[in-house]
């Protein structure tokens, strides 16, 4: 009984949602990328220089959580413990002291040159699979780190710009008239700013983090989907069931946010992935132009860079562009799948070939 | 003499459009009385859910403007009101119900909590006694399970439902005035016989005053309003009592659109009569009656001024050169 009430409830989402189901292609795109996205936050775990346990004279460490230094494990090294090596010496003894090391045991910053042969790059080895970038990091540690990056900076950025964008939109649409024509203009000259030669000269004066590029970034993503907002809210206003509103008493607030603005947010949901591939894609521009993210932050934009550099590495280049591409492709996948599960019509054109 | 609760003097709505002006609704009076449902007929861009609208301020401007006039609501003049003070008479004074109700819900609110929003819009209740009022109210307007229809979607119901809703909707402000712009129009006709009966009932029952009922079906009409104003340009052509106009038709768009109501048993191959011609538009304003072209009794001074209302007995109203 309750779950025959629940199916009632919602028919346009719950339709839209099966329909994205049955386009597989985004629907098991979508379903990939959000679990590589939750276990990149859990990526310690799996891969990191940090021992997940330490049995050492009886007692025990977390160094994932907590950051002990070398002496404290009898280590001659400055800073902080290897645990790695801290391993191999413990194996030698033979004690009751252990370490338990994560599955892939290096992490995206750390300079391994004391434990490989050879100059770096290192080709991808038994060790290293992806091999080791110019200063003998670990290339599957930094992709990986990197795409957690990716992924949340362009949610984030995506997030906010459809706020702000949404909100402004639905001030101009709503209100209209001067204030229409007046913030439209404001907005037109905000948009023509060149976005790359503020970055840098911002990035010249303040030394840009994540939440600094972020925050820049939205201040210049916001104003595309106003327009679509604007329009729509223009739309719906007009629409009889905001006039029925009206005509009921209820006030501005409610009339906006309750009413007209859920009805107008179909094309920020069908942008919305689309707004993700822009913003994946920017933030690797700048990293790759060197005024994004600081080093040594694990970034795509800044290993793609690199590669260029080294080119007869090739290890350098293809894989950092191999997993941008797959991420970028799941992505489009998504998007196409939200657009097609948007649209009422049942087919659409590309059905038939 | 029964007391006026809505006026409506010399009301004047223009439309701008590509630099062009034209009016709507043009020198426009009506008097809704207590007690009474008042039925206001003219076909299709004669300008009677513009009227509507001024009403509750719900004309968009650009491009709509009011341009002059009055709408006096027990004493008070509507037009002057600011967002706020007319706030206070939507919904709890007058309120609407719409031609569509399909459109007139919000499609992704349930019909709960658009319920709700109408009582919190007078005053915050706490979310029970609205629940049982609402559900009340729908049992009210004749929704079977109310209890669990409230929990749908408007997309769920049908359309007469959904009309159902929406003068529940109407009735939760408790208003004195309903104004229903073609609330029969796009139902079944069983459906409408239906929704027609429950506002008869409503009115019945006192829990509305008044109803201005804004149709083109003369059929609705002489079944359920007291008194009709036949609308036509923009203006009021002809008004009298709905018993007057029936039998003794004086305005010949009046006499036209009797005519055209479709009679049951009439011969196969009788064609069904209709008005030649079309309603010009708002913005080739010719002068003379509004009617001038169409009508089959025009004279020559018709095209050049245009006839007053004129009281011609006692209650019935109106605006043609034939009756001087």
């Amino acid at each position: 009984m309750k779950l025959k009430s629940r199916e009632i409830k919602n028919t346009t989402f719950r339709r839209r949602w099966n329909k994205f189901k049955n386009l597989k292609r985004g629907y098991y795109s979508f379903i990939l990328l959000a679990a590589l996205y939750l276990f990149s936050f859990v990526l310690p775990v799996f891969i990191g220089r940090d021992a997940l346990l330490v049995r050492y004279n009886g007692q025990y460490y977390v160094p994932l959580f907590k950051h002990y230094s070398a002496e404290t494990f009898g280590q001659k090294l400055f800073g902080e413990a290897n645990y790695r090596l801290l391993k191999i010496k413990f194996s030698e003894e033979g004690g009751n002291n252990y370490v338990l090391m994560p599955l892939y045991p290096y992490g995206p910053n750390e300079n391994l040159l004391d434990e490989t042969r050879g100059t770096p790059p290192h080709p991808p080895s038994f060790s290293h699979w992806l091999g080791t970038d110019d200063r003998a990091r670990d290339v599957l540690a930094r992709l990986a780190y990197g795409f957690n990056i990716s992924i949340s900076f362009s949610l984030v950025i995506a997030m906010l710009s459809f706020l702000i964008g949404t909100a402004a939109g639905a001030v101009l649409g709503y209100f209209g008239g001067k204030t229409d024509a007046f913030g439209q203009r404001v907005i037109e000259i905000w948009s023509t700013l060149p976005l790359l030669f503020i970055i840098m000269i911002l990035s010249s004066v303040l030394r840009p983090d994540f939440f600094i590029l972020c925050v820049i970034m939205t201040l210049f993503s916001w104003t595309g989907i106003t327009y679509y907002v604007r329009g729509e809210v223009y739309r719906e206003k007009g629409k009889d069931y905001a006039l029925a509103a009206f005509s009921s008493g209820a006030n501005g607030s409610s009339i906006i946010f309750r009413h007209i603005i859920p009805n107008s947010l179909t094309p920020v949901i069908s942008f919305a992935p689309f707004a993700v591939v822009a913003n994946i894609m920017s933030l690797v521009s700048l990293d790759f132009l060197g005024f994004g993210l600081p080093p040594p932050t694990p970034s795509w934009g800044e290993m793609i860079n690199q590669g260029m550099g080294n080119l007869h590495y090739w290890w350098l280049s293809v894989f950092p562009l191999a997993a941008q591409f797959l991420t970028l492709l799941m992505v489009v996948f998504i998007g196409e799948a939200v657009r097609d599960a948007l649209d009422p019509r049942e087919y659409n054109r590309t059905v038939r070939k | 003499m029964k007391k006026k609760i809505l006026e409506i003097k010399d009301l004047k709505v223009s439309f701008s459009l590509n630099n062009k002006k034209g009016n709507a609704v043009d020198g426009l009076n009506l008097d809704v009385y207590e007690d009474e449902i008042l039925g206001l007929v003219g076909e299709s861009g004669s300008g009677k859910s513009v009227t509507a609208y001024s009403v509750l301020g719900l004309i968009s401007e650009p491009p709509g403007k009011i341009e002059s006039g009055k709408i006096i609501y027990n004493g008070t003049d509507l037009l002057k009101l600011s967002f706020e003070e007319l706030r206070k008479f939507r919904g709890s004074e007058i309120a609407m119900i719409f031609q569509e109700p399909g459109s007139a819900l919000n499609p992704v609110m349930t019909v709960e909590s658009q319920l709700a929003e109408v009582f919190n819009a007078r005053e915050k209740t706490d979310g029970k006694e609205i629940y049982e009022k609402s559900v009340e109210l729908l049992s009210q307007v004749g929704i079977p399970d109310a209890g669990k229809r409230i929990k749908e979607y408007p997309g769920s119901l049908s359309g007469g439902m959904q009309q159902r809703v929406m003068i529940a909707m109407a009735l939760a402000g408790n208003p004195s005035l309903l104004i229903a712009d073609e609330p029969t129009t796009s139902l079944d006709v069983t459906v409408q016989a239906a929704i027609l009966d429950l506002m008869l009932k409503l009115k019945e029952q006192n829990k509305i005053s008044s109803i201005v009922l804004i149709t083109h079906n003369l059929g609705v009409v002489a079944g359920t309003c007291g008194s009709v104003a036949v609308m036509y340009g923009g203006k009021i052509q002809e008004s009298s009592s709905t018993k007057e106009i029936f039998l003794y038709p004086l305005h010949p768009y009046t006499k036209l659109l009797l005519e055209s109501v479709p009679v049951f048993g009439k011969q196969r191959g009788d064609d069904l009569k209709s008005i030649p011609g079309s309603v010009y538009g708002i913005y080739d304003n010719p002068p003379g009656c509004k009617f001038y072209g169409r009508c089959p009794a025009q004279k020559k001074e018709c095209g050049v001024t245009e006839p007053p209302l004129k009281e011609i007995k006692e209650g019935h109203f109106v605006r043609c050169f034939l009756y001087e």
